[in-house]
Protein backbone atom coordinates (compact mmCIF):
# COMPACT_ATOMS: atom_id res chain seq x y z
CA UNK A 1 0.00 0.00 0.00
CA UNK A 2 1.42 2.97 -0.83
CA UNK A 3 2.63 5.27 2.01
CA UNK A 4 3.81 9.00 -0.14
CA UNK A 5 3.56 10.51 3.16
CA UNK A 6 6.03 8.35 4.73
CA UNK A 7 8.09 7.75 1.68
CA UNK A 8 8.54 12.00 1.26
CA UNK A 9 9.71 11.90 4.62
CA UNK A 10 12.50 9.50 3.77
CA UNK A 11 13.26 11.52 0.77
CA UNK A 12 13.32 14.69 2.48
CA UNK A 13 15.91 12.89 4.87
CA UNK A 14 18.14 11.53 1.84
CA UNK A 15 18.08 14.03 -0.76
CA UNK A 16 19.56 18.07 0.31
CA UNK A 17 18.45 19.02 -2.93
CA UNK A 18 14.71 18.11 -1.56
CA UNK A 19 14.89 19.76 1.48
CA UNK A 20 16.52 22.95 -0.36
CA UNK A 21 13.49 22.55 -2.64
CA UNK A 22 11.00 22.10 0.23
CA UNK A 23 12.22 24.92 2.44
CA UNK A 24 11.76 27.49 -0.45
CA UNK A 25 8.27 26.04 -1.97
CA UNK A 26 6.51 23.66 0.30
CA UNK A 27 3.35 24.45 -1.40
CA UNK A 28 4.94 23.04 -4.88
CA UNK A 29 6.87 20.17 -3.37
CA UNK A 30 3.85 18.65 -1.12
CA UNK A 31 1.48 19.07 -4.42
CA UNK A 32 4.35 17.10 -6.89
CA UNK A 33 4.62 14.58 -3.51
CA UNK A 34 0.86 13.85 -3.80
CA UNK A 35 0.31 14.54 -0.43
CA UNK A 36 -2.67 14.80 1.26
CA UNK A 37 -3.54 18.57 2.36
CA UNK A 38 -3.77 17.22 6.13
CA UNK A 39 -0.37 15.93 5.03
CA UNK A 40 0.92 18.87 3.78
CA UNK A 41 -0.22 20.53 6.80
CA UNK A 42 1.85 18.45 8.86
CA UNK A 43 4.99 18.84 7.20
CA UNK A 44 4.82 22.47 6.92
CA UNK A 45 3.91 23.35 10.58
CA UNK A 46 7.24 22.03 11.20
CA UNK A 47 5.65 20.96 14.60
CA UNK A 48 7.33 17.29 15.37
CA UNK A 49 4.02 16.02 17.11
CA UNK A 50 2.08 17.14 14.25
CA UNK A 51 4.37 15.28 11.62
CA UNK A 52 4.21 12.52 13.85
CA UNK A 53 0.77 11.98 14.16
CA UNK A 54 0.40 12.82 10.17
CA UNK A 55 2.55 9.31 9.63
CA UNK A 56 0.57 7.93 12.29
CA UNK A 57 -2.43 8.24 10.55
CA UNK A 58 -1.11 7.03 7.68
CA UNK A 59 0.14 4.04 8.95
CA UNK A 60 -3.53 3.83 10.84
CA UNK A 61 -1.70 3.27 14.24
CA UNK A 62 -1.88 4.95 17.53
CA UNK A 63 0.71 2.70 18.84
CA UNK A 64 3.96 4.32 20.42
CA UNK A 65 6.54 4.61 17.59
CA UNK A 66 9.58 5.71 19.36
CA UNK A 67 9.38 8.26 21.51
CA UNK A 68 5.87 9.25 21.09
CA UNK A 69 4.73 12.93 21.59
CA UNK A 70 2.26 13.38 24.91
CA UNK A 71 0.24 15.34 22.82
CA UNK A 72 -0.48 13.15 20.10
CA UNK A 73 -3.91 11.52 20.89
CA UNK A 74 -5.10 14.91 20.42
CA UNK A 75 -3.46 15.97 16.91
CA UNK A 76 -4.38 12.48 15.81
CA UNK A 77 -7.59 13.82 16.33
CA UNK A 78 -7.50 16.76 14.78
CA UNK A 79 -5.92 15.02 11.37
CA UNK A 80 -8.56 12.99 11.15
CA UNK B 1 25.91 -21.02 11.53
CA UNK B 2 28.52 -18.86 13.97
CA UNK B 3 25.82 -16.01 14.47
CA UNK B 4 26.92 -12.53 15.86
CA UNK B 5 25.35 -9.63 17.08
CA UNK B 6 25.76 -6.09 15.23
CA UNK B 7 24.27 -3.12 17.95
CA UNK B 8 24.07 0.24 15.84
CA UNK B 9 22.07 3.88 15.69
CA UNK B 10 21.21 5.70 13.57
CA UNK B 11 21.01 9.07 15.24
CA UNK B 12 17.64 11.00 15.91
CA UNK B 13 17.44 12.38 12.15
CA UNK B 14 18.93 9.25 9.76
CA UNK B 15 19.77 10.92 7.05
CA UNK B 16 22.24 13.19 8.79
CA UNK B 17 23.59 11.18 11.26
CA UNK B 18 23.49 7.20 10.70
CA UNK B 19 27.32 6.75 10.18
CA UNK B 20 28.77 4.59 6.92
CA UNK B 21 29.47 1.80 9.48
CA UNK B 22 25.67 1.68 10.40
CA UNK B 23 24.33 1.44 7.06
CA UNK B 24 27.01 -1.22 6.37
CA UNK B 25 25.83 -3.25 9.36
CA UNK B 26 22.25 -2.98 8.01
CA UNK B 27 23.27 -4.02 5.18
CA UNK B 28 24.86 -6.77 5.55
CA UNK B 29 22.73 -8.20 8.40
CA UNK B 30 20.77 -11.85 7.43
CA UNK B 31 18.30 -10.43 9.89
CA UNK B 32 17.80 -6.47 11.29
CA UNK B 33 15.68 -6.13 14.35
CA UNK B 34 15.11 -2.54 14.70
CA UNK B 35 13.59 -0.13 17.26
CA UNK B 36 13.28 2.76 14.90
CA UNK B 37 12.32 6.25 16.17
CA UNK B 38 9.50 6.58 13.42
CA UNK B 39 8.16 4.84 10.64
CA UNK B 40 9.55 7.17 8.04
CA UNK B 41 13.21 5.82 9.46
CA UNK B 42 11.53 2.13 9.77
CA UNK B 43 11.07 2.60 5.83
CA UNK B 44 14.55 3.50 5.32
CA UNK B 45 15.94 0.67 7.23
CA UNK B 46 13.39 -1.87 5.23
CA UNK B 47 15.31 -0.28 1.90
CA UNK B 48 18.61 -1.02 2.84
CA UNK B 49 17.67 -4.87 4.35
CA UNK B 50 14.23 -6.34 3.62
CA UNK B 51 15.01 -9.17 6.24
CA UNK B 52 14.24 -5.93 8.63
CA UNK B 53 11.85 -5.91 11.35
CA UNK B 54 9.98 -4.08 14.10
CA UNK B 55 10.66 -4.60 17.82
CA UNK B 56 7.31 -1.92 18.43
CA UNK B 57 4.96 -4.70 18.27
CA UNK B 58 5.82 -6.29 21.85
CA UNK B 59 5.19 -3.15 23.22
CA UNK B 60 2.08 -3.01 25.47
CA UNK B 61 0.28 -0.69 27.39
CA UNK B 62 0.48 -0.90 31.23
CA UNK B 63 3.10 -3.72 31.26
CA UNK B 64 6.30 -2.91 33.11
CA UNK B 65 9.03 -1.51 30.57
CA UNK B 66 11.50 -3.93 32.11
CA UNK B 67 9.46 -7.12 30.69
CA UNK B 68 9.29 -5.25 27.47
CA UNK B 69 13.08 -4.89 27.14
CA UNK B 70 13.63 -8.56 28.11
CA UNK B 71 11.34 -9.57 25.69
CA UNK B 72 13.17 -7.46 23.20
CA UNK B 73 16.51 -9.80 24.64
CA UNK B 74 14.75 -12.76 23.90
CA UNK B 75 13.55 -12.29 20.49
CA UNK B 76 17.34 -10.81 19.32
CA UNK B 77 19.02 -13.62 21.00
CA UNK B 78 16.96 -16.08 18.90
CA UNK B 79 18.23 -15.33 16.14
CA UNK B 80 21.57 -14.91 17.16
CA UNK B 81 21.63 -18.31 18.54
CA UNK B 82 20.05 -19.26 15.30
CA UNK B 83 23.11 -18.72 13.50
CA UNK B 84 22.33 -15.49 12.06
CA UNK B 85 23.99 -12.39 11.89
CA UNK B 86 21.93 -9.83 13.56
CA UNK B 87 21.60 -6.13 13.54
CA UNK B 88 19.95 -4.45 15.88
CA UNK B 89 18.88 -1.02 15.51
CA UNK B 90 18.39 1.88 17.50
CA UNK B 91 17.38 5.74 17.17
CA UNK B 92 19.96 7.57 18.60
CA UNK B 93 22.76 5.87 19.94
CA UNK B 94 22.50 1.99 20.79
CA UNK B 95 23.88 2.05 23.76
CA UNK B 96 22.57 5.09 25.62
CA UNK B 97 19.38 4.57 27.13
CA UNK B 98 19.07 0.99 25.80
CA UNK B 99 19.02 -1.84 28.11
CA UNK B 100 17.68 -4.72 25.47
CA UNK B 101 21.06 -4.22 23.37
CA UNK B 102 23.45 -3.67 26.10
CA UNK B 103 21.69 -7.13 28.02
CA UNK B 104 21.87 -8.79 24.45
CA UNK B 105 25.79 -7.79 24.17
CA UNK B 106 26.51 -9.46 27.74
CA UNK B 107 24.34 -12.58 26.37
CA UNK B 108 25.97 -12.60 23.20
CA UNK B 109 29.51 -12.40 24.10
CA UNK B 110 28.64 -14.75 27.16
CA UNK B 111 27.54 -17.73 25.12
CA UNK B 112 30.47 -17.20 22.74
CA UNK B 113 29.13 -14.78 19.88
CA UNK B 114 30.83 -12.23 18.32
CA UNK B 115 29.42 -9.05 19.32
CA UNK B 116 29.95 -5.56 18.18
CA UNK B 117 28.17 -1.87 19.53
CA UNK B 118 29.17 1.31 16.77
CA UNK B 119 28.78 4.70 18.35
CA UNK B 120 25.80 7.09 16.97
CA UNK B 121 24.52 10.38 17.80
CA UNK B 122 22.49 10.85 20.74
CA UNK B 123 20.13 13.42 21.75
CA UNK B 124 22.55 14.65 24.30
CA UNK B 125 24.92 15.37 21.02
CA UNK B 126 22.65 17.10 19.53
CA UNK B 127 21.59 19.12 22.76
CA UNK B 128 25.12 20.18 22.98
CA UNK B 129 25.24 21.13 19.54
CA UNK B 130 21.96 23.33 19.68
CA UNK B 131 22.17 24.70 23.06
CA UNK B 132 26.11 25.39 22.40
CA UNK B 133 27.19 23.87 25.86
CA UNK B 134 30.96 22.49 26.20
CA UNK B 135 30.88 19.56 28.58
CA UNK B 136 34.52 20.42 29.15
CA UNK B 137 34.10 23.68 30.84
CA UNK B 138 32.27 23.33 33.70
CA UNK B 139 31.83 19.42 33.40
CA UNK B 140 28.20 17.21 32.93
CA UNK B 141 25.98 15.12 35.25
CA UNK B 142 23.81 13.04 33.39
CA UNK B 143 20.57 11.40 35.03
CA UNK B 144 17.69 9.24 33.87
CA UNK B 145 14.80 11.57 35.81
CA UNK B 146 12.92 8.99 38.30
CA UNK B 147 16.79 7.43 38.82
CA UNK B 148 17.72 10.98 39.91
CA UNK B 149 14.76 11.39 42.22
CA UNK B 150 14.36 7.69 43.74
CA UNK B 151 18.62 7.93 44.69
CA UNK B 152 18.73 10.88 45.94
CA UNK B 153 21.15 11.19 43.41
CA UNK B 154 24.17 13.81 44.75
CA UNK B 155 24.68 16.25 42.64
CA UNK B 156 26.81 19.24 42.12
CA UNK B 157 25.14 22.44 41.57
CA UNK B 158 28.46 23.86 39.82
CA UNK B 159 28.24 21.59 37.40
CA UNK B 160 25.46 21.33 34.50
CA UNK B 161 22.73 18.96 35.03
CA UNK B 162 21.22 16.96 32.09
CA UNK B 163 18.02 15.23 32.96
CA UNK B 164 16.91 12.70 30.32
CA UNK B 165 12.81 11.17 30.19
CA UNK B 166 11.75 13.42 32.73
CA UNK B 167 8.09 13.34 30.61
CA UNK B 168 8.05 9.70 32.24
CA UNK B 169 9.16 11.14 35.89
CA UNK B 170 7.94 7.89 38.34
CA UNK B 171 6.37 5.97 35.72
CA UNK B 172 7.79 2.51 35.11
CA UNK B 173 5.08 1.10 32.70
CA UNK B 174 4.51 1.50 29.00
CA UNK B 175 2.00 4.53 27.97
CA UNK B 176 0.84 5.96 24.98
CA UNK B 177 0.32 9.09 27.08
CA UNK B 178 2.48 9.81 30.51
CA UNK B 179 0.42 11.61 32.81
CA UNK B 180 3.52 13.03 33.93
CA UNK B 181 3.18 12.79 37.73
CA UNK B 182 6.39 12.68 38.81
CA UNK B 183 7.87 16.30 37.02
CA UNK B 184 6.36 18.35 39.29
CA UNK B 185 8.34 16.46 42.46
CA UNK B 186 11.63 17.15 40.26
CA UNK B 187 10.71 20.60 39.92
CA UNK B 188 10.04 21.20 43.28
CA UNK B 189 13.56 19.18 44.11
CA UNK B 190 15.58 21.21 41.93
CA UNK B 191 14.54 24.30 43.16
CA UNK B 192 15.47 23.93 46.24
CA UNK B 193 18.77 23.64 45.29
CA UNK B 194 18.94 25.62 42.33
CA UNK B 195 16.46 28.71 43.42
CA UNK B 196 13.12 29.59 41.73
CA UNK B 197 14.87 31.94 39.48
CA UNK B 198 17.30 29.47 38.32
CA UNK B 199 16.78 29.40 33.97
CA UNK B 200 16.56 25.58 32.44
CA UNK B 201 16.40 24.33 29.19
CA UNK B 202 13.57 21.97 28.34
CA UNK B 203 14.79 20.53 24.96
CA UNK B 204 13.79 17.82 22.27
CA UNK B 205 16.01 16.93 19.53
CA UNK B 206 14.79 18.03 15.74
CA UNK B 207 13.93 14.59 14.39
CA UNK B 208 12.96 15.32 10.85
CA UNK B 209 14.44 17.61 8.67
CA UNK B 210 12.31 20.03 8.12
CA UNK B 211 11.95 20.95 11.97
CA UNK B 212 14.08 22.87 14.26
CA UNK B 213 15.19 21.60 17.78
CA UNK B 214 12.19 22.70 20.19
CA UNK B 215 14.50 25.01 23.05
CA UNK B 216 11.90 26.05 25.83
CA UNK B 217 14.20 28.36 28.23
CA UNK B 218 12.20 29.88 31.69
CA UNK B 219 12.82 30.00 35.52
CA UNK B 220 12.21 26.78 37.59
CA UNK B 221 9.39 28.60 39.30
CA UNK B 222 7.41 28.87 36.03
CA UNK B 223 8.66 25.11 34.23
CA UNK B 224 5.61 23.25 35.21
CA UNK B 225 3.79 25.60 32.39
CA UNK B 226 6.50 23.84 30.39
CA UNK B 227 5.15 21.44 27.30
CA UNK B 228 6.33 18.79 28.02
CA UNK B 229 7.06 15.32 25.93
CA UNK B 230 8.09 11.74 26.31
CA UNK B 231 11.21 13.29 24.14
CA UNK B 232 11.91 16.13 26.34
CA UNK B 233 15.05 16.17 28.30
CA UNK B 234 16.01 18.99 30.85
CA UNK B 235 19.51 21.35 30.81
CA UNK B 236 19.91 22.92 34.11
CA UNK B 237 22.97 25.47 33.17
CA UNK B 238 25.52 25.40 36.54
CA UNK B 239 24.82 27.88 39.41
CA UNK B 240 28.28 29.25 38.92
CA UNK B 241 31.94 28.26 38.57
CA UNK B 242 32.68 25.90 41.09
CA UNK B 243 35.81 27.24 43.65
CA UNK B 244 39.25 26.60 43.05
CA UNK B 245 41.17 24.69 45.66
CA UNK B 246 44.15 26.28 46.60
CA UNK B 247 45.68 23.47 48.35
CA UNK B 248 45.05 21.02 44.97
CA UNK B 249 46.60 23.61 42.42
CA UNK B 250 49.71 23.83 44.90
CA UNK B 251 49.75 19.99 44.45
CA UNK B 252 49.74 20.32 40.92
CA UNK B 253 52.26 23.01 40.90
CA UNK B 254 50.10 25.24 39.04
CA UNK B 255 51.44 28.76 38.62
CA UNK B 256 49.17 32.39 39.80
CA UNK B 257 48.78 33.08 36.29
CA UNK B 258 47.18 29.55 35.61
CA UNK B 259 44.65 30.25 38.46
CA UNK B 260 43.83 33.17 36.89
CA UNK B 261 43.03 31.56 33.78
CA UNK B 262 40.81 29.27 35.59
Amino acid sequence: MAKPFTDYLVKLHKDDAELARFKKDPDACVASAGLTKAQGDALKSKDQAHIQAALNVEHGSTVQFGHIELTLKALIDRLK
Amino acid sequence: MPGSLTCVGVGIQFGAHASMGARRSIAAADKVLHLAGDQATAAWIDELNPAAESLHGLYALDKPRIDIYNEMVERIMNFVRAGMDVCVVTYGHPGIFAYPTHEAMRLARGEGFPATMLPAISAIDCLYADLGIDPGTNGCQCYEATDFLARRRVFDPCTALVLLQIGLTGDFTHQDVYALKGYQVLLEVLEATYGPDHEIVIYEAARFPVCDAVIQRLPLSKASRARILATSTMFVPPKGPAPLDDAMLERLGLSAESRAQK
